[in-house]
């Protein structure tokens, strides 16, 4: 793997438990990202949750260090695909990011407005200090 | 005394940028100004001492340091002009396969040089003091060394001193059931220059560190240890997820700043024997 040449007596030594634990705690460190970055969408997605992540992440390992976001984007690209339902202003947020545009602007339907989904124009921004921003305009009715 | 303080994420911004007065320093990862945010390490620069942390030079992997990572993480660097830079004792990729996280390297005496050569190159590139981290691994790796022999090595073959992640510590004691307090002894104390410290999370019997919940008592015990145990400088606490409001925060800087003025062992009083722990 180009690590240290380990002999075949450490590699006889793993406990295979151990490796197995070690594996899926870096699968739940990106479930975890993909948790925090589309919260909705996860919990849209209800018990079979996990299941669906598991099958995408078995096809797909993102690099590079913008790795999670482009991870969620993927991921909500490979529940689309499979005409599941994602929360779209997550998206746009990730992709947003992702993408490094200065501003983006989106009609969604799942504007979060304490807790529940609005209709809404959606502007993406960076600020002053370039941290990303989000305000939607909608309709209060 | 140590400085307490937070490491910075996108969340916390405001807060952090509004100058709370219980945070003393802040520290960055460097990763997430690859892109962008300049004008916000001038910002912390100008306001707190800083500190640049990274994720992913993979100094465990044989063969040439990522170049365009190296070149990221200095170009950040010289931005925010750090106290001192930091990563980990572990690697993240192979030739093949970037796996984006922090795995374990085996403590041996091949390891060690590979490991000091890139701290030296590092340290070199960015003419900063580099401090390296302990990690939590479910797999334990044996070498000729045990961890805390291999990480003495490495700051005396490297001339690098320790960031030491308290709750890696404890996680990894309670994983692998061992002492914390033994593991520590076996430390050189004055090469320990800075903790990480967040909570713990306990998931079916298996500890991890997530950095998603405040500190746990059991912790806080360890924590002072590592204060008598250490001239520590910098106290950094870490969240990553789960981000409770400012105040929940600010409360918790506030018990390690206490932290630090009941057990702090940073006024170079005492041999580093002096310090070692019963064990």
């Amino acid at each position: 793997m180009g690590v240290v040449q380990p002999t075949s007596a450490h590699l006889a030594a793993l406990n295979p438990d151990a490796l197995q634990a070690q594996a899926d705690t870096l699968l739940n460190k990106r479930l975890h990202e993909l948790n925090n970055l589309l919260p909705r969408t996860i919990g849209m997605l209800g018990p079979e949750g996990r299941s669906y992540i598991l099958r995408f992440a078995s096809d797909y390992w993102p690099t590079g260090h913008l790795r999670h976001l482009e991870d969620a984007w993927r991921f909500c690209d490979f529940l689309k695909i499979k005409g599941i339902s994602i929360c779209q202003s997550e998206y746009n947020w990730v992709r947003f990011i992702f993408s490094r545009k200065r501003a983006s602007v989106h009609w969604v339907r799942d504007f979060d407005v304490r807790g529940k989904s609005r209709f809404a124009l959606q502007f993406l921004y960076w600020n002053r200090n370039g941290v990303p921003q989000e305000f939607g305009l909608y309709s209060r009715l | 005394m140590a400085l307490v303080g937070v490491g910075y994420r996108r969340q916390l911004a405001r807060w952090i940028l509004s100058n709370p007065p219980d945070i003393h320093s802040v520290e960055i990862t460097a990763e997430h100004f690859f892109d962008s945010g300049d004008d916000i390490l001038r910002t912390l620069s100008a306001a707190y001492p800083l500190y640049v942390h990274g994720l992913g030079l993979s100094l465990g992997t044989p063969g040439p340091i990522d170049s365009a990572t190296l070149d990221n993480f200095a170009g950040v660097v010289k931005i925010a002009d750090p106290e001192w830079i930091s990563d980990h004792v572990a690697f993240t990729r192979t030739d093949e396969v970037d796996l984006g996280h922090l795995n374990p390297i085996q403590p041996s005496i091949e390891t060690l040089k590979v490991i000091a050569d890139h701290a030296i190159e590092i340290s070199e590139r960015c003419n900063k003091r580099l401090i390296l981290e302990n990690i939590t691994s479910h797999l334990e790796l044996k070498g000729e060394l045990s961890e805390p022999e291999f990480l003495n090595r490495l700051c005396e073959k490297s001339g690098c001193g320790l960031l030491l992640d308290v709750t890696n510590l404890f996680i990894n004691s309670r994983n692998h059931r061992f002492d914390p307090r033994t593991w520590l002894s076996e430390l050189d104390p004055s090469n320990i220059v800075q903790l990480h410290v967040t909570g713990y999370s306990l998931i079916n019997g298996v500890w991890e560190d997530f950095h998603a919940e405040p500190i746990q008592d059991d912790l806080w015990e360890l924590i002072y240890e590592a204060l008598d145990y250490a001239p520590v400088q910098v106290l950094a606490l870490e969240r990553d997820t789960n981000f409770p409001d400012a105040r929940e925060l600010e409360d918790e800087l506030r018990k390690l700043e206490g932290a630090v003025a009941n057990h702090r062992s940073d006024d170079g009083s005492g041999t580093p024997a002096d310090r070692r722990l019963p064990t």
